[in-house]
């Protein structure tokens, strides 16, 4: 990524603010390499049962 | 198999916004700019695509991908780059999320052409011409009623995404009567959040109490439709549905999103959303950037970003949403609450639950 091929005129996103990152040594290995950690610290929380996500209904349209 | 090797297993979501530019301007619209500015040629949408892809070969998951705009069809490069995502193995899946009204007999013949699409989804605001015309413009009604008939007839699933407002709300009934009549694979119904052009209709924000009344008579219609059979499915996996349900003790339990109502809000836990100039949102409806995907990997976006923690540790929403005991099933929606308070963590302002 940050190919200078691909540079153009980013969109107004209106409300935009400026991305703000983690720095990584504040976080752990696992929050660092695996994409479910916040999914399956939701699963503990909820005894072990996987939370249902709304993620397959495309409610953005 | 362990319940932590399922979060493993599920499929990460990207929603995908190709192009701005669309042929109607609804008056709920959360875009207010619907130009090409940004846009990007296939060349680049293919080395975003390759970024996704090698994403999720490094996580060992598999994507599914709702390609969106605007319209979507509006882009040519948009049959080219699914061609190219269906070729890999990453991609388990792939939905052409459009307004209905340009499907016509070529589009259906390269739609049946694709290898994964799961289904194509088309808006409907309303259950008549009247109604659906008010909000989307005159004759999409029409327009969109003959591209489900004609998708249906080529065997493409459909889903039907109606937005409640207070104007059309009433139309809820005989919308679910249209989606069994016509033979549609989902419906889901939709809250209406008050971004972009839909910042200009707060008033058509249901009150906590009503948006309560009508999930209840959703489910209920729901519920008939599981009990007999019926091909059509009504989402309920979203935040606030929860309240809905009535059986409380399978709350987590059932991944089939059909039995039990309620869904937790998915920012930060299995989804991104992409804009057609590479920006990064946690939902579309959530316009807050958490990175750009021609300078920020991935990997970066998804491990890194200071709003997605924020989000993920649910201790820290506010109000009614902080102490609730749905939270694992709802969690409210962070869009809405940004939308009408500006603070995402904000409880939900249309949750109907007493303190």
């Amino acid at each position: 990524m940050g190919d200078k091929k691909m540079e153009s005129a980013e969109k107004n996103v209106p409300g935009a603010t400026k991305p703000k990152f983690r720095d990584t040594s504040s976080l752990s290995t696992e929050q660092l390499t695996d994409p479910d950690y916040a999914l399956k610290q939701l699963e503990k929380l909820n005894r072990g049962r996987l939370p249902i996500t709304c993620s397959k209904c495309h409610h953005c349209r | 198999m362990g319940n932590m090797d399922e979060a493993s297993k599920a499929d990460f979501g990207f929603q995908w916004h190709i192009t701005d530019r669309c042929n109607l301007r609804c008056t709920h619209c959360y875009q207010e700019d619907y130009s090409s500015s940004g846009e990007l040629g296939l060349d680049d949408l293919k080395r975003i695509a390759d970024e996704i892809i090698s994403t999720l070969s490094k996580w060992n998951k598999r994507g599914d991908i709702a390609i969106t705009g605007g319209e979507p069809l509006l882009k040519e490069e948009m049959f080219p780059l699914i061609h190219y995502l269906e070729s890999t193995d990453e991609i388990s899946s792939l939905d052409i999320l459009s307004n209905g009204t340009l499907i016509n007999d070529r589009i259906l013949a390269q739609i049946q052409h694709l290898t994964k699409l799961r289904c194509v989804q088309v808006s409907l605001e309303g259950a008549s011409p009247e109604s659906n015309d008010a909000i989307r413009g005159k004759g999409t009604f029409q327009k969109v009623i003959r591209a489900i008939r004609l998708l249906r007839s080529g065997g493409i699933n459909v889903n039907i995404m109606f937005t409640l407002q207070r104007r059309n709300v009433g139309d809820i009934p005989s919308l679910i009567d249209l989606a069994v009549a016509e033979g549609i694979s989902s419906l889901t119904i939709e809250r209406f959040v008050p971004i972009g052009s839909g910042a200009k209709i707060r008033e058509e924000l249901l009150l906590p109490e009503e948006i309560k009344r009508v999930f209840d008579y959703i489910s209920e219609r729901a519920e008939q439709e599981i009990n007999r059979g019926g091909l059509t499915s009504i989402s309920r996996s979203r935040p606030l549905w929860v309240m809905c349900n009535r059986n409380t003790g399978s709350l987590g339990t059932d991944t089939s999103h059909k039995n039990t109502a309620g869904g937790i809000c998915s920012v930060g836990l299995d989804g991104l959303c992409i804009l057609p100039d590479a920006t990064v949102l946690p939902c579309r409806r959530l316009p807050i950037p958490i990175g750009n995907l021609k300078n920020d990997s991935l990997l970066k976006i998804w491990h890194t970003s200071d709003l997605l923690w924020q989000i993920r540790d649910k201790r820290n929403l506010k109000g009614k949403c902080n102490s609730c005991e749905f939270i694992l099933r709802c969690s409210g929606c962070r869009a809405m609450a940004y939308a009408c308070t500006g603070d995402y963590l904000a409880e939900d302002p249309q949750c109907p639950k007493k303190d």
